[in-house]
């Protein structure tokens, strides 16, 4: 069985460009100090609005520099760990949240069924950005905020597959059958029915990441997101902007990596699904 | 008699993500006019892979390695596309075990039948119609249900519809596939009965695909037992079932709890059934065979005539025939 | 009190008057179990047999408490078993268990075979994980004779035949004695139908275990069964001990079921013609308070159709039938077969 999972990964193109890409930008991210000379938010009058600079190797700016001579390429390693953070914090608490719904959802059905599906309803219906922007305005704008925001987003989908899921195996004879040995529901949940549901919240998680991290660079372009001079790729496009038709690698830098990032989590989602999907023909 | 279809040595392959299905291993088969022919065999054994190989169905990943079918004397294989479809629900049709996923949904029972009709009989509308209430009522379903969807009958009736399609244009060759596995015993009975009367009208030979041995005995004249894709046992069905040669014949009987005699024990026959992906050295049934000689795990047997009536493909039949 | 005299002896589980009934929204009340009486004899097997929709597998669920009666009782030794399982009464789900129909659904995909073994000594506490479970295992194993290796396999590894084994297995662990076995062999091929029946009579006679043995295979139910109880549209219509339901049969449903079935002929004349009935399986909504059988009966007179359904009485010891003319329903059997008709 894992033998055939291990070809499946290989000739998925989708997965293996996904997968390498993901851990280089990861690995990037994670060993920024390492890597980089610079500190992001480091001001250097000197500096700035250098365009980049491959002839130092790592000491050189990379990417150059912005309009108050802070390295470029170091504030695209820092605002990645950012968005990274706040990406992978969210997607755990929304997929746990969502998951837990979804599982008493479908399981007891009835009166809980009815809420919580149409609280998914409601939720459904409101626009990301737009959520956004409120919670925001009524509650200023913090990291607890924008994770705050980004779970009432998420949550739905993994409600869904978790509630399907449980639907699906609440048929099955094995959960008859725990049934009739005396398990109580909490413990077929978790042990019978929650085991069924890790592939699809997998395939989920890894291609929840991407939207996330496009919706936080979006609020924090904004000005609603990771505040300045912290940086973010969001809010390093919007500060480039003005830069633009002389500098720009002010925003080249944060959008392709933007671009990459999501490109690659939205390959390795899809690569995820092939391998794991076994109805694939 | 005539030879209506004549299966020589024919070998399917299929190619999975996994490996390679050897389904049908040289098959031989013959069928005369106005003859039923009953297919018996357990799941894997490759009837089903034979019937659609009759009407050049297989699936996109199988293979036909070697071997024909001739159908009065043309090879299926080689007749261009069109004569094919021609003789496909015209000359030679197919009836599916399930009912529901055979009969197309979005379209009343008449056009069905009518459209069957007007492909091949190059009907009118008019006459289509008027045919198609004559064979409704030859399988006893009401007239007035002509403008019914599939879904608006049980799989009883449904049934009678796929079988009021599949001798529409009356012809020579009937291959139903595990046609009333799917039903409850008193319909399975309706719909045996309607096969016979079909059989007796129409004058039609008919290859039956079963693993239900009453099936046979009551519908077929004569049986060939499948294993691993081979054909092991083949006569009239009365003497095959009387005195069964081949172990695996013996054991399929001997696993049938009976109406009529109380067995003390079933015979279970040991092992699992040879899989079509990893099949034995020598003939396919020695690892669960009693009476495994050592020739057997090496050497493949081949056919042998004992009597006009009786055929099988055994070393330790052939020794305790001499 | 049960209608059945035929042992003096107080049965292991004694049904008395079941119903179930499901409302089915727009449609009306679907009558899967209307009232349903029987009892099952230590060490012997109650045959249920019938065709889609009769009720037979419901019976076998809210016997299990996989779905609640409408109403009725029943009882375990005398024990009031609905009750005990209000209050959650543990020592009835070590005495009745159940093995499923379905090899590929009735076994968790996710979970290793010596994970699905354990879960019973664990949900009821016997033994924690460790030696002395897995001493409980192989000796599970050694019972059904499962190999060693097979339990780090996953089911998909494994054939139907074997999963079924390991679906009894789980059933044995909690050593019941009392096993309601729903359509076990119904979804296997030939050779391994005898395996798991052998391996079901060799249990019971080992054991001393009750079976309840669902089925819409008489001639499987034939063979493992002590008693058995024809079923048509929610309701026993025939039950008596095998010898007599299969010569002596006396309703004419359930000669038709026997008729129906197709044998293997070895003679020539051995097959008499076949009684066929009418028309499709009923589905038992809102059914009348007539014969339920009387639209499709091969026999019915005129006034089955109008006088109140009958009773399930008893007519020669342990034979029960519910017909208005089962005195005659031989004769015409009889009449019927040389007349030759086939109705379809």
């Amino acid at each position: 069985m894992k033998k055939l999972l291990l070809k499946r990964m290989l000739k998925s193109a989708f997965f293996v460009v996904g997968l390498l890409t993901t851990l280089f930008i990861l690995v990037m991210v994670l060993f920024a100090p390492a890597i980089t000379p610079y500190e992001p938010n480091q001001n250097s009058l000197t500096e700035r609005l250098q365009p980049p600079d491959w002839s130092q190797g790592f000491d050189g700016h990379l990417f150059g520099t912005d309009n108050m001579g802070r390295d470029l390429f170091s504030r695209v390693l820092y605002g990645g760990r950012s968005s990274f953070f706040i990406a992978f914090t969210s997607t755990l608490l929304s997929a746990a949240l969502g998951i837990l719904l979804g599982l008493i959802a479908g399981y007891y059905g009835g009166i809980a069924d009815v809420i919580i599906s149409r609280l998914c309803d409601i939720f459904i219906a409101i626009p990301s950005l737009v959520m956004g922007i409120v919670v925001s305005a009524l509650f200023g704008v913090s990291k607890i905020n924008l994770i705050g925001v980004m779970i009432a987003t998420s949550w739905i989908k993994y409600t869904k597959i978790g509630r399907n899921n449980v639907v699906v195996a609440r048929s099955m004879e094995y959960v008859h059958a725990s049934k009739v040995l005396g398990a109580s529901s909490w413990r077929i949940m978790i042990r019978e029915i929650f085991p069924n549901v890790t592939t699809p919240l997998l395939i989920q998680v890894s291609q929840g990441i991407g939207s996330i991290i496009i919706l936080e660079s979006t609020l924090s372009f904004l000005n609603l997101g990771i505040q300045p001079p912290d940086p973010s790729w969001g809010n390093m496009i919007t500060n480039g902007r003005n830069f633009m038709a002389t500098h720009p690698w002010m925003v080249l830098a944060p959008g392709c990596a933007l671009m990459l990032t999501v490109m690659a989590f939205n390959f390795l989602g899809d690569g995820l699904r092939d391998v794991m999907d076994p109805k694939r023909n | 008699m005539e030879k209506l279809l004549e299966v020589t040595d024919l070998r399917v392959q299929f190619k999975t993500e996994r490996s390679i299905v050897n389904a049908v291993n040289g098959v031989n088969l013959t069928i005369h006019k106005s003859e039923s022919l009953g297919l018996v065999g357990e799941a894997g054994a490759g009837k089903t892979t034979t019937a659609m190989a009759i009407l050049n169905q297989l699936a996109n990943n199988g293979k036909v390695l070697s071997g024909d079918i001739r159908f009065k004397g043309e090879s299926v294989f080689k007749m261009p596309k069109r004569q094919l479809q021609k003789i496909r629900g015209d000359k030679i049709s197919m009836i599916f075990q399930n009912p529901l996923t055979s009969l197309n949904p979005v379209f009343t029972v008449g056009e069905q039948i009518a459209m069957v009709l007007r492909h091949h009989k190059k009907m009118s509308a008019k006459e289509a119609r008027e045919a198609t209430k004559e064979l409704l009522k030859a399988v006893s379903i009401p007239e007035y249900r002509i403008n019914d969807y599939p879904i608006q009958f049980s799989g009883g009736m449904r049934q009678r519809v796929g079988i009021a399609a599949g001798v529409a244009c009356n012809p020579e060759l009937i291959i139903a596939d595990e046609p009333t596995t799917a039903l409850d015993v008193t319909i399975q009975a309706q719909i045996l009965e309607l096969l016979k009367k079909m059989q007796q009208d129409y004058n039609t030979s008919l290859l039956m695909i079963t693993h239900n041995l009453g099936i046979i005995s009551e519908l077929c004249e004569r049986v060939a037992v499948m294993y691993a894709g081979r054909i092991i046992e083949y006569g009239t069905a009365k003497e095959v079932f009387r005195s069964p040669l081949h172990p695996y014949t013996q054991g399929l009987l001997g696993a049938l709890p009976t109406l009529d005699d109380q067995k003390e024990r079933l015979t279970a026959i040991p092992g699992r059934v040879a899989n079509p992906q990893n099949l034995p050295d020598g003939c396919r049934f020695h690892p669960r065979c009693q009476h495994c000689m050592e020739q057997c795990t090496h050497l493949a047997p081949i056919m042998r005539k004992i009597n006009e009536d009786h055929y099988v493909e055994c070393f330790y039949a052939e020794e305790s025939e001499k | 009190m049960s209608i059945e005299t035929a042992k003096h002896e107080t049965p292991l589980i004694e049904a008395r008057n079941l119903k179930k009934y499901f409302k089915i929204p727009h449609k009306g009340m679907l009558h899967a179990v209307d009232d349903v009486s029987f009892s099952v004899y230590k060490g012997e097997t109650l045959g249920l047999v019938g065709e889609s929709g009769c009720g037979k597998s419901t019976v076998g669920n809210v016997v299990m408490g996989l779905h609640s009666a409408t109403s009725g009782e029943l009882l375990f030794k005398g024990e009031d078993v609905f009750k005990a399982r209000r209050n959650r009464n543990h020592e009835l789900y070590r005495k009745m268990q159940i093995v499923f129909q379905d090899p590929y659904s009735s076994l968790n995909p996710k979970k290793t075979i010596k994970k699905i073994l354990s879960e019973p000594f664990l949900i009821q506490k016997i033994c924690p994980k460790g030696p002395e479970l897995d001493d409980k295992i192989s000796e599970l194993c050694n019972l059904v004779e499962i190999p060693a290796e097979l339990l780090s396999c996953y089911p998909h590894e494994l054939d139907g035949g074997m999963r079924q084994v390991v679906g009894i297995a789980r059933a044995l662990s909690l050593r019941p004695e009392f096993i309601v076995c729903d359509e076990p062999v119904s979804s296997l091929d030939v050779s391994v139908q005898a395996k798991i029946i052998n391996l079901l009579m060799d249990l019971q006679k080992k054991l001393d275990l009750s079976y309840l043995f669902v089925s819409h295979d008489l001639s499987v139910v034939k063979h493992i069964s002590n008693r058995i109880a024809v079923m048509y549209l929610g309701q026993i219509v025939e039950i008596a001990d095998k010898e007599n339901i299969f010569r002596q049969t006396m309703h004419p449903y359930s000669i038709a079921l026997l008729s129906a079935i197709p044998k293997v002929i070895k003679d020539d004349n051995e097959r008499g013609a076949r009684i066929v009935l009418k028309g499709d399986v009923p589905s038992p909504l809102d059914p009348p308070g007539t014969c339920r059988f009387a639209p499709r009966c091969w026999m019915a007179r005129e006034d089955c159709y109008t006088r109140p359904a009958p009773e399930l009485k008893e007519v020669s010891p342990g034979h029960c039938v519910a017909c208005h003319y089962y005195q005659i329903s031989r004769e015409m059997m009889k009449k019927a077969e040389t007349a030759n008709t086939i109705q379809i």
